[in-house]
């Protein structure tokens, strides 16, 4: 096994993430200040944002086991540093679901649901002490499954009692479990019961492509960056490619799902269907939604259409930094489209929601760089390294 | 129909090679150095044989970009017009129903087609543009070594190049070389 150097965060980039932090955090405090059923909203849908990044680097790591991929041998360090997004997301969903309960989730209101018959039938899933300790159990498992994960994988640089890709192939079925079925839960928890009345079985699956295509997104501006200072220096031109290819499916994949959703919606017409719908395809959400479609599937459809820009790792960093921020357009379309009958006014997307963003941007960098200096930068005691990193080059 | 009878008989053999030069060549390293060195010297008429694809290969022998993707996007564009445009019409003009309450023109309902004969379009214009390009039927006339099928390597120089220019061309690269004649 040959040692590598440690990746060093050089000192100005962690002082950029650390100001966007401060801007996100500042943004979140001024927010409380001036309009708090926003900054609620906008809390929920930054912890929601950053969920889905961890959980990402998660699901991408077991993903690369279960399948016995090889080329992805070199990055999987990276996405498993992203995993420790998750920690800041358990906080700031926690304190959503401690404190703002009340300010976001109308079935939460004991008024609200002795007058609601549909709600007293959804009662004994839809309680206060249940829904925390379903998120609660949610972030346990994902945390206890995907430290696991993380620590087995670690071991295979040692020299003694290293894990075989068997070993480790099962920790990662085990996860593929509780991520799949929690996330499930969780988004129906979460985002779904903001509009108690409306249930799609459909829902979670978006969730899911959300959630896959700014992950790959921010795999490929992270594993970018490391690269332009200096880590990572196994990756070619046709990691980048694969990474591409799959930002590009799963751009594919979010626009078929979110069609799929609309389409039954729209043609079965069912009411408790059509509501979804409706609060998001009027007034200034008409633009919005339009906006989304657009900036979400087409333009990056089109843009990654070209292998001379899946090849260069720039390029496509510039287009994956668009479409992490359109997953986060996304995430605010789901959650202020449910609330905004009677909390969000005016543009859904202001000042506010882009200090957030900010925000989250800078969270996540600060926390999957860090991370990801502390370990042995790329896993040169895993079997398949080699394969990896001459992969497509000579057979 | 062609009998298999007829395939033995040597229906389908080189009835018309194209003449030159072939070089048994042992590795993958050596065929992309030959490739390149062939390219290099602006022979045009020449061709590579391995029993597996090669990455880098088609830069090594100096090919010029495929026209299949403009095919297939072209095989998408025919499919995806063809199929909104039929069904706008039949709904719109030829035969106007109300289905379900839903205006004439319910374009949501037209998208599933109009994805799958994009993508049936865009199958048949990729395999049809495959075949054509790629000379399957025709390539056989090429001739090649047999050990190309299993475990060797060949280029193949066109005979516009004298015997000896070619063992210049791939000094210490190839293993025999041997001419293909009428």
């Amino acid at each position: 096994m040959e040692n590598l150097e440690k990746f060093k965060v050089p000192a100005k980039m962690n002082n950029f993430f650390l100001g966007l932090i401060g801007i996100g955090l500042t943004t979140l405090i001024v927010g409380f200040i001036v309009d708090p059923a926003r900054a609620w909203a906008g809390m929920l849908v930054l912890g929601f944002y950053l969920m889905t990044i961890g959980l990402f680097g998660g699901f991408f790591t077991s993903m690369h086991f279960i399948s016995g991929s090889k080329w992805s041998v070199v990055l999987r360090r990276v996405s498993e540093s992203m995993f420790y997004v998750l920690i800041a997301a358990a906080v700031f969903l926690g304190i959503v679901v401690i404190f703002g309960m009340h300010h976001l989730y109308e079935w939460s209101h004991e008024e609200v649901m002795a007058n609601d018959q549909i709600l007293q039938k959804k009662a004994a899933y839809l309680n206060r002490p249940f829904f925390i300790a379903r998120v609660i159990v949610y972030f346990v498992s994902w945390f206890a499954m995907g430290t696991m994960l993380r620590k087995y994988s670690l071991k295979q640089d040692g020299n003694t009692d290293k894990p075989s890709r068997g070993v480790l192939s099962a920790i990662s079925a085990g996860w593929m479990i509780i991520f799949v079925y929690f996330l499930e839960l969780c988004s129906i928890d979460l985002i779904m019961s903001l509009e108690p009345h409306w249930s799609t079985t459909m829902f979670p699956m978006y969730t899911f492509a959300g959630l896959v295509c700014s992950g790959f997104g921010v795999l490929i501006i992270l594993t970018a960056t490391i690269q332009k200072h200096g880590g990572l220096k196994s990756m070619t031109p046709e990691h980048f490619h694969d990474l591409g290819k799959f930002q590009f499916a799963f751009v594919g994949f979010w626009a078929y799902i979110a069609f799929c959703q609309h389409m039954l919606t729209w043609y079965a017409n069912l009411p408790e269907e059509t509501v979804y719908l409706e609060r998001r395809l009027h007034g200034i959400w008409g633009g919005y939604t339009a906006f989304l479609w657009v900036g979400h599937f087409i333009i990056p459809f089109l843009i990654l259409l070209s292998s001379k820009i899946k090849r260069n790792p720039n390029q496509l960093a510039k287009v994956s930094w668009w479409i992490v921020f359109m997953g986060f357009v996304d995430v605010v379309w789901l959650v202020y489209g449910g609330i905004q009958h009677e909390n969000i006014h005016g543009y859904p997307f202001k000042w506010m929601e882009m200090g957030l963003f900010l925000g989250a941007i800078g969270i996540i960098g600060y926390s999957v760089l860090n991370a990801y200096a502390k370990v042995h930068p790329e896993p040169t005691g895993d079997p398949f390294y080699q394969e990896s990193v001459h992969f497509h080059q000579k057979h | 129909m062609t009998s298999f009878e007829d395939v033995k008989k040597g229906l389908y053999r080189y009835e018309d090679p194209e003449t030159g030069w072939v070089a048994v060549i042992k590795d993958v390293d050596s065929l992309i150095a030959a490739a390149e060195k062939v390219r290099d010297a602006g022979v045009k008429k020449f061709d590579c044989f391995s029993p597996f694809p090669i990455h880098k290969l088609e830069k090594a022998m100096g090919l010029s970009r495929s026209w299949i993707p403009f095919i297939s996007a072209i095989g998408a564009l025919t499919g995806g017009t063809f199929a909104f445009s039929s069904m706008t019409w039949i709904d719109v003009s030829n035969w106007p129903r109300v289905m379900g309450g839903k205006p004439y023109f319910s374009w949501p309902i037209y998208v599933p087609i109009t994805f799958e004969l994009t993508v049936l379009f865009t199958a048949f214009a990729t395999l049809g543009a495959a075949i054509y390009l790629g000379r399957l039927g025709k390539s056989s006339r090429r001739p090649v070594v047999n050990t190309v099928t299993s475990d060797g390597f060949a280029i193949w120089i066109g005979d516009d190049m004298s015997k000896q220019n070619v063992e210049s061309l791939l000094q210490g690269l190839y293993t025999d070389i041997r001419p293909v004649t009428k």
